[in-house]
């Protein structure tokens, strides 16, 4: 069953084409990796899937809703859970305040408290959102992504600016989530952690998606390539020397 | 609230009084009489200075960046000026009836009669008072002092009703005081209603614009805008939001004003009605600017530079009627001119009409804002 299906997606920002015909499918139940420089185009069809923007050209359906809609857009608002990058929720209310605030726009909420023992959110419930740490920032953001319980995730760019330690425990958080049975669209710069956490991984550069399958499949295709890093040097131009030594035109 | 106290302590005692040094250089009892006179007036707080002092002198040396200095100097010779003028003067009516006299009534008068009158009035002319010097007052001032005309006309009015008083004249003119309303308000009263309406527009003007640009930047209106959360619900549910805020201290500062400046002028259910729609309508003008800035300090300043002279041109602080005649005519502009105008009309006034009239506006431009507003503030981008 496909949660997305996107065909031939075009956004132009004035004379900038940032979308240029972009088309895939994302299949229940998995983590669908977008991967790409800054400015390749990753958030821009995050927005547009999300009903934040309108796409130029091109049509999209988001759990079998048509995203032109009104209908299908008011349908879809109820079902899906967003982290935006660098998340930011109302500064002087508590984790609890901001989490319960988000839960009572939905007809259909999940326990609060259920949502931050998951998280490991409890202790922190008291604690004013503006003297959280940027990974409980995250991580609350990713609390109210799941109030309403969504059958789609999307998780913009989630593990950007956070420590190592503190990544990984998002990643773990994400996991789980998964294994929760939600379908997962991830935005990232980080390889290792579509690597990691993808079953299937697109790459896009400067508004095409120039690769897409599972790791499997991109390390077959591009050959001597070893790791996603290597595949997405590769899809930008590089070659890869045999020591894994990136070979820089001109040098 | 800071405005309320400061407004309230500067200007909540009785009339105002100015200080007025005085040299009496003739030390008479017709100047003295004369200081007398300015003295019952209340209007000066007058100080003696010695008659053998400089009197410029001595206003460089007192004059500081606070206070400004007046002094009216009594000249030497005063009283002897003053009393040949009124018998001067005397005699001239004394002369002036006689021959109207004579002339109206001639035919009842007898022949002898008659040329014995006519003796009478060619010696009251020949009356020599001996050389009559200048009656003159002198004032001197402060340049810079805001005041001094207004204080000139009264001290030359002063002189002119005590030399018709020495002159045996009746006032006969009086001028009869009456206040606006039968409550007894006191300053803080009549100011209440202009610094309630610069809160709530600062509050909605400010405030709502900074909220609404913050929420922007960190890109938290997107986050609403991917929940069943409606726009509208959100825009409505920011201005309920602030308009209470808004109440809320407004009370507050009425119950200070209550507590601390014990005013009369308290709101009843018109007033309270008058205040949320304000509020409600400069929330809405502050949801235009958040709307068109999403830089917070540029909506900051944006809102600033709307606000102050909003607040100084509609009336809060200094009447219009005082304002040169492009202020006034720009006032006219000026939301919170209705706001204003509506709330001194219901608190002080008890002029449920003239308030209902510019609620009217209130209510219109609310609207209006907030159909800007719902426009202006974006939710979803295209």
């Amino acid at each position: 069953m496909k949660v997305i299906e996107a065909f031939n997606l075009v956004k132009d920002y004035g004379s900038l084409r940032a979308l240029d015909g972009v088309s895939f499918d994302v299949n229940y139940g998995e983590i669908f990796a977008f991967v790409g420089p800054n400015g390749a185009g990753k958030t821009t069809t995050l927005e547009i899937l999300q009903g934040l923007r309108k796409a130029t050209s091109g049509k999209a359906r988001v759990l079998g809703y048509d995203l032109n809609s009104k209908e299908g857009l008011k349908n879809i608002v109820k079902k899906i859970g967003v982290l935006p990058q660098n998340f930011e929720a109302l500064d002087r209310l508590t984790v609890r305040e901001n989490v319960s605030l988000f839960a009572k726009m939905y007809d259909k909420a999940l326990n609060v408290d259920e949502i931050l023992n998951f998280l490991g959110l409890e202790s922190k419930a008291n604690i004013i959102f503006h003297k959280l740490s940027g990974g409980l920032k995250q991580r609350v953001g990713l609390a109210i992504s799941l109030v309403n319980d969504p059958e789609l995730l999307f998780l913009d760019e989630p593990t950007t600016g956070l420590d190592p330690h503190i990544r990984r425990e998002v990643w773990s958080l994400i996991k789980r989530l998964k294994e929760r049975g939600k379908t997962i669209f991830l935005t990232t710069h980080y390889m290792e952690e579509a690597e990691r956490l993808a079953d299937r991984i697109a790459i896009i550069n400067k508004g095409k998606i120039i690769s897409m399958g599972k790791l499997v499949e991109l390390l077959n295709q591009y050959k001597g390539s070893k790791s996603l890093e290597d595949v997405f040097l590769m899809v930008l131009g590089a070659k890869i020397g045999e020591g894994g030594e990136l070979e820089l035109k001109g040098f | 609230m800071m405005l309320l106290l400061i407004f309230g302590s500067v200007f909540s005692g009785d009339s105002q009084s100015f200080d007025l040094f005085i040299q009496d250089q003739d030390d008479s009892e017709l100047s003295k009489a004369f200081i007398n006179s300015l003295n019952q007036t209340k209007l000066f707080n007058l100080k003696l200075i010695p008659k053998n002092l400089d009197a410029k002198e001595y206003s460089k040396e007192k004059r500081s960046f606070f206070t400004s200095i007046r002094i009216l100097i009594i000249p030497k010779g005063f009283q002897d000026n003053l009393l040949n003028s009124i018998f001067s003067n005397r005699i001239n009516i004394t002369v002036s009836t006689l021959k109207e006299l004579a002339n109206r009534f001639q035919r009842f008068i007898p022949e002898e009669q008659k040329e014995n009158i006519n003796r009478g009035i060619e010696s009251f002319s020949k009356v020599n008072l001996g050389e009559e010097g200048e009656l003159s007052l002198i004032f001197i001032f402060d340049p810079s002092d805001l005041n001094k005309d207004a204080l000139r006309g009264s001290i030359l009015s002063i002189a002119n009703s005590f030399y018709q008083r020495a002159l045996g004249i009746e006032e006969s003119v009086s001028l009869k005081s009456e206040e606006i309303v039968i409550r007894r308000l006191s300053a803080v009263d009549y100011y209440l209603p202009g610094i309630l309406g610069a809160f709530i527009m600062t509050n909605g003007v400010i405030g709502v614009t900074q909220v609404v640009s913050e929420y922007r930047r960190i890109g938290f209106i997107k986050r609403l805008a991917v929940t069943p959360l409606t726009k509208f619900e959100w825009i409505l549910g920011n201005l309920v939001t602030q308009t209470l805020l808004s109440l809320v201290l407004a009370g507050f500062m009425i119950l200070v004003g209550l507590l601390v400046f014990r005013i009369v002028a308290l709101p009843d259910a018109l007033t309270l009605i008058i205040l949320m729609v304000g509020a409600f309508c400069f929330s809405g003008l502050g949801l235009i600017f958040g709307g068109i800035i999403k830089d917070v300090e540029a909506a900051t300043a944006l809102g600033n530079a709307i606000a102050f002279p909003m607040m100084f041109l509609s009336g809060s602080f200094f009447p219009i009627e005082i304002m040169p005649d492009i202020m006034q005519y720009i006032s006219k502009f000026m939301p919170l001119t209705y706001l204003q105008l509506a709330l001194r009309s219901s608190l002080i006034l008890k002029d449920s009409s003239t308030a209902l009239s510019n609620l009217y506006i209130v209510v219109i431009l609310a609207l209006i804002f907030l159909i800007v507003g719902t426009i202006t503030v974006r939710w979803r981008e295209r």
